[in-house]
């Protein structure tokens, strides 16, 4: 039977960039007891996929900036 | 003073950070560096520890890790002393003429006047760097002949 492929962000890549493993502990495509396989990236990722996978967290550059002051202020 | 060359661009955390995470004016910054192979970007090690902490915090570990592995391979990195500021500390040590930074006070007259003796360092925001970013001129002046204009894919 062919993998069940579920909760991927990136599915409609091109196929040639994706690869199908029998991962069992991956979180984003749950785990054996849901009947899912993982799926990863192969190499090269490009800067499209990054891109793609970041916009779903709407973030602010104040945000980022509020952020990178929290971390610099605490590793201090 | 270090001889610093314009074609050598640091962008600090936050940039970094923004470029993934929200696009804009990092994104069009940093593409001009990505969509020339003689630009290059300069980073640390803390550096990128900063902005992969940023991206972890604001999205999740697995993006941040990805992200970690591609700016690896795109960046050159330099060494640089845990106490100093990782942007500052990168372009002196990375011989970079351009920092990005939304940090105010890294832009301030302040930070110029006490960084002039030592380093011959732009610090700009990365709207202003995405502006006045003239790669025809910059080409003159790092390589020879005319400017070919993009030789890479800023999104592959």
């Amino acid at each position: 039977m062919l993998p069940v492929v579920a909760n991927v962000s990136c599915q409609f890549a091109p196929v040639s960039r994706w690869t199908v493993s029998p991962d069992i502990n991956s979180r984003q495509t749950g785990g054996r007891r849901h009947g899912f396989w993982a799926v990863t990236p192969s190499w090269p990722m490009h800067w499209a996929d990054l891109f793609e996978r970041a916009a779903d967290n709407e973030t602010t550059v104040d945000a980022v900036r509020d952020t990178l002051t929290r971390h610099r202020g605490d590793d201090d | 003073m270090t001889d610093a060359s314009p074609a050598r661009v640091v962008a600090d955390a936050d940039v970094l950070a923004a470029d993934l995470l929200c696009g804009g004016s990092a994104r069009e910054a940093l593409d001009h560096v990505r969509r020339h192979s003689w630009v290059t970007l300069v980073a640390s090690e803390v550096l990128l520890d900063d902005a992969e902490a940023v991206i972890a915090d604001l999205s999740d570990d697995r993006l941040a890790a990805d992200w970690r592995e591609r700016i690896e391979r795109e960046a050159e990195l330099v060494e640089q002393p845990d106490d100093d500021h990782p942007g500052l500390a990168a372009a002196y040590r990375g011989a970079a003429a351009h920092l990005l930074s939304y940090n105010d006070d890294l832009r301030s007259a302040k930070t110029g006047l006490s960084l002039q003796p030592h380093v011959q360092l732009s610090v700009r925001p990365p709207d202003a760097f995405a502006a006045l970013f003239d790669p025809e001129s910059l080409y003159a002046t790092v390589e020879d002949g005319a400017y070919p204009g993009p030789d890479r894919d800023p999104r592959r």
